[in-house]
């Protein structure tokens, strides 16, 4: 028993990391109809930006230094490899603009930081510390705590604020959001921007505790989006139930079947959900109109 | 409108059309000789094996290629999950070897068959979704697979892989003789079959995409909806497309497992996907000869960038050509200045970036990268689409086989004898609720054979909604419909599904037009009149008598009909070229291959000019006459008036009203569900 | 006010209209009628920026704005409530008000008092009050149009578009819809009115244009074209 939770446990801190990542598509997604298909080397940019960072400002003052870096990354992204496409109206045009920006930049981080994966220093204590006999690292607490704080930040930000309001207006509607006077293509940016920062930010954070390198991000990405699906890539919050339950499953199956293996529940998962129920677990069902 | 025909009349009508076409015919022989003579000639001149070995991984690669432009090109569907196909091919025929020492060709049979069943198996998902989701869908297969490979050790060897002795094509000790062509011929024979796989593979793709099938896959990626409208199931050919691709990603993987004689985990991946990806669309969707030039360069350019000079001076020459069009650009204060501004900055400063670099080998992925962002953005219809564009008389004549343009047979069968006054379709207490809305709310229609019955009502009022019920887009919450089948019985279509329906002889039309816009009017009234063909998948691949016989018979049929809506003349311009009157007219040729007994026309009238509504009328009264039953729905009320027999009118999922035109004009509570009460607004 | 000549608008290669002249004067209500498919619609999201025209002009003020885009189009001061109402179904009532204004608040028009003009679409619709924290994807499709049109009024526009403002409502509502527009008009809003039911259009409208295939048929002041045959004919067809 205690071992079952203590996978659990485990299971945790990378669900959500894979919930963070998830909440990033669902940004764009709703406010755009699009995604970035590079969004796992936005994590990994971010985790390296942020390792050569520490050793001149410290682990602290290096967060909002990604943030920001982050920020600008999506913007690229958006402008690069999505607003082009959708102005020809071309599906196929941003999935492969953002799957070829992702290789580009993977490509280029690895002639900058090699292809071998580095160590990122843990800015906490490595000893773990033990809840009635379960061991949790006190980065993992890290990693909750930051992810959860990083998407109550981008939900306030859309709540409160009148951009943020903008942003949610234009994911219900874009034309009616247009109507309004607000410019839907800087929200789509902005949304961009937003999304790449959680993913940077879900970098670092996830860092200290997997290995750094150019390709860290490709699966988990891949991954992040089952749970986005499992989560409704519409509705909000659903992420992070998603994310908790792929995350633990995968620690399950890794330490009852095999390591190798523990990537494959979240892409089964991913393959069933869409074959079963396209719209989510959470998502709601839409009528086409003919 | 004006213009756009104008535009048609300049592109079809010249008289150098028909020679042009059969150029376009020729170039498709021409190209063909001229690859087998290069094919054959290529070891003869060049005896490098280095550059034989390339220009054989070259040929499995396209043999890839081609089948990924079934599911790419003609169906529209993005698939990441090829590479990962590629790998079982691959795997199928190495442990083939490594279990059981069975050799070459048994590791094509089961590369082939083993894969078709993933393919199959890919599928699946696929049915449900597609754009990014099959994207994902495609990617998380292609991983699976590739962690599968890995971690399988008993079976795959793992990651160390599995080596393969060099490929005995034909065992002549078996027949106890030598091989008549000698030592130094036998190197050849693996890089011959390799050849003819890839000659083989043109004339199956070829057949598949011009028969049935390829017309299916076609009206799949151009309207899924209008597709199963017409009879022809979605999810059926989606499952075809995707395992036919399989196969030939199956052959592929056995030939480059031998070609090879090595396979290993990683090389399938995600890199291999999007290089493939690349060549189909660099190339040239739909076609060919784009495969075959986008495998060139995906295998042709790690060789060309480990050759820094030559890097360097192609940037050289990119950096100028960006720097004319930009300087152009601003010079002329062109409206895209602004647009191409930071491509061009891109492509000039990669110039002293090559110059920087001692290498860009390790650059290879950023290549590939911009180069598909080039492509996407400013060669869509790759290099072929881009050639064909400029030179017109190498576009494919899509006549396919024989240009059989004269006409022949009815253009509508009569549907006589079903005269009475026994409603055709009967309609019981349709329900049908969105949510809290009930778009229709317990409506009775019984529409009599042989007339023209119209639906008419305000906005909302429920009549799309009828119509989507009746074709079985929407199941009703509540309610039956009953379509009289011969003598007497009935048969229920709700619950049915729109293919179903439609064979059931319920054709309809679609109030935004939803033709095949890719496909020639020609094609689109052939894929009406696929029920017409019986023919097996084999039967396209083998071209047999029967195949040829069908299409044969279903062309000249098909011209009857664009005859009888008059678009003889237009039959082989793109239905997305055609002037919008001559669109809705072909929708209605195209419903009518079907042979419908009932015919649905959604708002056939919107957006016309006068002259076309006239048009429109004569062409819906013939179709009266030949005793097919039209329900027409229609704001324009001069031709609901002018046509119908019997008029029904809805408001709020309501019938409100019926009876002759004229009764229902004058029917106080129509007038008030159109124009408002004139009383309740006095009253202030 | 609004001065609209030879306007030539449609969806992808159709034409829907072809050349409509029309004047909206400032302080008046004018109405578009006609039957479905005429172009009404059309228009307004033409003259919005939703969809570009293929020819003409719209001026406001003077000023073209023909070609803009719709967010551009909103911070010259049209505002418009579109067909089918379009509120922001997962943001509040208050929200929704406030998004009304977004031009005033990002500084692209000039900001007044904001809370102050929402307050009064509260005064105007009492039961948008009740409802201010209530999601408005919850709302009734009466209270949701009451909405829109709030929501439009919040960019205190120079010309308020309303489009189809009676759909799909139940009789009672449809008449609590046009005591709000006469009140409007009364405070002197220019408007410019699309409406299905005619005989309610030019019940309070000063000017009418009736649209058929995409062209003015006739025009005159409201008042006259009430009893005029010639509008019931233009919806249900017959002789004109």
């Amino acid at each position: 028993m205690t071992i079952f939770l203590q996978l659990v446990a485990s299971g945790v801190a990378v669900g959500m990391i894979y919930a963070a990542i998830a909440f990033g598509y669902q940004l764009t997604f709703a406010t755009s109809k699009t995604l970035n298909f590079g969004q796992g080397e936005a994590l990994a940019l971010g985790a390296l930006f942020g390792l050569t960072l520490v050793p001149f400002t410290g682990y602290w003052l290096m967060l909002p230094l990604v943030l920001i870096f982050g920020f600008a990354l999506g913007a690229v992204v958006e402008r690069l490899g999505v607003r082009p496409a959708v102005k020809i109206k071309s599906e196929y045009g941003w999935i492969m603009a953002t799957i070829a920006l992702g290789i580009i930049f993977r490509n280029v981080a690895e002639n900058i930081w090699g292809r071998d994966d580095l160590k990122f220093p843990s800015p906490l204590p490595e000893t773990a510390l033990s809840f009635e006999g379960i061991r949790v690292l006190p980065m993992e607490l890290l990693i909750v705590a930051g992810a959860l704080l990083m998407m109550l930040a981008v939900e306030l930000f859309n709540r409160k604020s009148i951009w943020g309001k903008a942003v949610v207006a234009t994911s219900n509607d874009i034309d009616a959001a247009g109507l309004m006077g607000i410019n839907t293509r800087k929200v789509i940016t902005l949304s961009y921007s937003i999304s790449a920062m959680t993913a940077a930010f879900a970098g670092v954070l996830v860092a200290p505790v997997t290995l750094t390198g150019a390709t860290m991000g490709a699966v988990l990405a891949l991954k992040a989006f089952a749970v986005a699906i499992i989560g409704g890539l519409e509705s909000g919050l659903g992420v992070i139930v998603g994310g908790l339950i792929l995350g633990i499953v995968e620690t399950l199956t890794g330490f009852y079947i095999s390591t190798g293996y523990k990537d494959v529940p979240g892409l089964i998962l991913l393959l069933l959900v869409l074959a079963v129920r396209p719209v989510g677990l959470f998502g709601k069902a839409v009528i086409k109109k003919v | 409108m004006a213009q756009s025909a104008q535009a048609l009349a300049r592109e079809t009508v010249p008289p150098a059309a028909p020679a042009a076409a059969g150029l376009g015919r020729f170039t498709g022989l021409i190209g063909a000789a001229l690859l087998v003579l290069f094919l054959a000639a290529f070891p003869l001149v060049v005896t490098s094996q280095y550059y034989v070995h390339l220009l054989m991984v070259i040929a499995i690669y396209a043999i890839l290629i081609l089948g990924l432009d079934i599911v790419v090109g003609y169906t529209g569907q993005v698939s990441l999950g090829h590479a990962g196909l590629f790998g079982v091919g691959a795997y199928s025929a190495a442990v083939l070897f490594l279990h059981f020492k069975l050799g070459l060709w048994w590791g094509i049979l089961a590369g082939i068959g083993v894969t078709a069943g993933f393919g199959l198996l890919l599928a699946i998902p696929a049915l449900r979704v597609s754009g990014p989701y099959l994207a994902m869908v495609t990617l998380a297969f292609g991983t699976i697979i590739q962690i599968f490979i890995n971690e399988m050790t008993p079976l795959t060897n793992g990651p160390l892989g599995i080596t393969l002795p060099p490929a005995r094509v034909i065992d002549f000790s078996l027949l106890g003789m030598q091989a008549p062509w000698g030592a130094a011929g036998r190197k050849l024979e693996f890089y011959y079959l390799v050849c003819l796989c890839l000659l083989l593979t043109i004339v199956v793709v070829n057949r598949i995409v011009r028969s049935p099938f390829g017309r299916a896959f076609e009206a799949l990626r151009d309207s899924p909806i209008a597709c199963d409208c017409m009879g022809v199931s979605v999810y059926r050919y989606k499952v075809y497309a995707f395992v036919v691709s399989a196969a030939l990603a199956g052959l592929a993987g056995a030939l480059f497992a031998w070609s090879e004689r090595y396979v290993a985990p990683n090389s399938y991946g995600f890199e291999l996907t999007v290089l493939f990806l690349l060549a189909v669309t660099m190339g040239g969707r739909k076609s060919r000869a784009g495969p075959l030039i986008g495998a060139a360069i995906i295998v042709m350019m790690p060789n060309i960038l480990a050759d820094i000079a030559l890097v360097r001076i192609m940037a050289g020459i990119i950096a100028a050509v960006a720097l004319v069009i930009l300087a152009a650009a601003f010079l002329r204060r062109q409206e895209n200045r602004t647009a191409i501004l930071i491509p061009a900055l891109l492509c000039i400063a990669f110039f002293p970036a090559t110059l920087a670099m001692q290498s860009v080998t390790d650059f290879r992925l950023t290549v590939f990268g911009l180069m598909i962002l080039f492509v996407v953005y400013y060669l869509p219809e790759g290099i072929v689409g881009y050639i064909r564009e400029k030179l017109p008389f190498l576009r494919p004549a899509h006549t396919g086989e024989g240009t059989a343009l004269s006409s022949s047979g009815e253009a509508l069968i009569q549907q006589g004898g079903r005269a009475g006054a026994d409603p055709l379709l009967k309609v019981e207490g349709a329900v049908m609720q969105f949510g809290g809305l009930k778009a229709l709310a317990g409506v009775n229609l019984d529409v009599r054979p042989g007339t023209i019955h119209g639906l008419i009502g305000p906005n909302g009022s429920g009549k799309s909604t009828m119509m989507n019920v009746l074709t079985g887009i929407y199941k009703p919450t509540d309610g039956g419909v009953t379509l009289a089948a011969g003598a007497g019985s009935g048969k229920r279509l709700d619950g049915l599904t729109p293919s179903d329906i439609a064979l059931s002889g319920v054709a309809r039309t679609f109030q935004n037009v939803q033709l095949f816009r890719e496909m020639t009017a020609l094609e689109n009234v052939l894929v009406g009149l696929h029920h017409a063909f019986h023919g097996t998948i084999f039967d396209a691949i083998l071209g047999t008598p029967r195949r040829r016989r069908e299409e044969r018979e279903a062309r000249a049929r098909a011209m009857a009909i664009l005859d009888f809506v008059g678009l003889g003349s237009l039959a082989q311009v793109e239905a997305r070229n055609l002037p919008y009157g001559k669109q809705r007219l072909l929708e209605i040729g195209r419903a009518l291959a079907l042979d419908p007994v009932l015919l649905l026309l959604d708002e056939p009238a919107a957006g016309l000019t006068a002259p076309d509504i006239a048009e429109l009328i004569t062409i819906i009264r013939k179709i009266r006459d030949a005793g097919i039953t039209v329900i027409l729905i229609e704001h324009h009320m001069d031709v609901v008036m002018g046509l119908c027999d019997r008029v029904s009118v809805l408001d709020f999922g309501h019938k409100i009203a019926e009876g002759s035109a004229r009764e229902v004009q004058a029917d106080p509570k129509v007038i008030e569900a159109y124009l408002g009460s004139p009383v309740a607004d006095a009253a202030e | 006010m609004l001065d609209v000549t030879g306007l030539a608008a449609g969806y992808g290669q159709v034409e829907v209209l072809h050349g409509l002249t029309f004047a909206v004067p400032k302080g008046q209500v004018v109405t578009l009628i006609g039957s479905n498919g005429a172009g009404k619609t059309t228009t307004m999201r033409a003259l919005s920026g939703m969809i570009k025209p293929k020819a003409g002009s719209i001026r406001l003020n003077g000023r073209e704005i023909a070609g803009l885009d719709s967010h551009e189009v909103a911070r010259t001061g049209l505002a418009h409530s579109p067909e089918g109402r379009r509120v922001f179904p997962t943001l509040t009532v208050e929200d929704n008000l406030t998004l009304g204004a977004f031009p005033r608040l990002t500084g692209s028009r000039p900001k007044g008092d904001v809370s102050a003009d929402r307050e009064r679409v509260y005064e105007l619709f009492p039961r948008l009050k009740e409802r201010r924290a209530q999601l408005a994807g919850t709302l009734s499709g009466g209270e949701q149009q009451m909405l829109a049109m709030g929501r439009a009024l919040m960019l205190r526009p120079e010309i308020l578009l309303l489009d189809e403002p009676s759909m799909g409502l139940a009789p009672k509502l449809v008449e609590e819809v046009f005591r709000t527009i006469r009140r409007l008009k009364e405070e002197a809003v220019t408007m410019l009115l699309v409406e299905q039911f005619a005989m309610a259009a030019l019940g309070v409208a000063d000017h009418a244009y009736v649209l058929e295939n995409g062209r003015i048929r006739f025009q005159g002041p409201a008042a006259q074209l009430r009893n005029d045959p010639a509008v019931r004919a233009a919806y249900l067809g017959g002789s004109h």
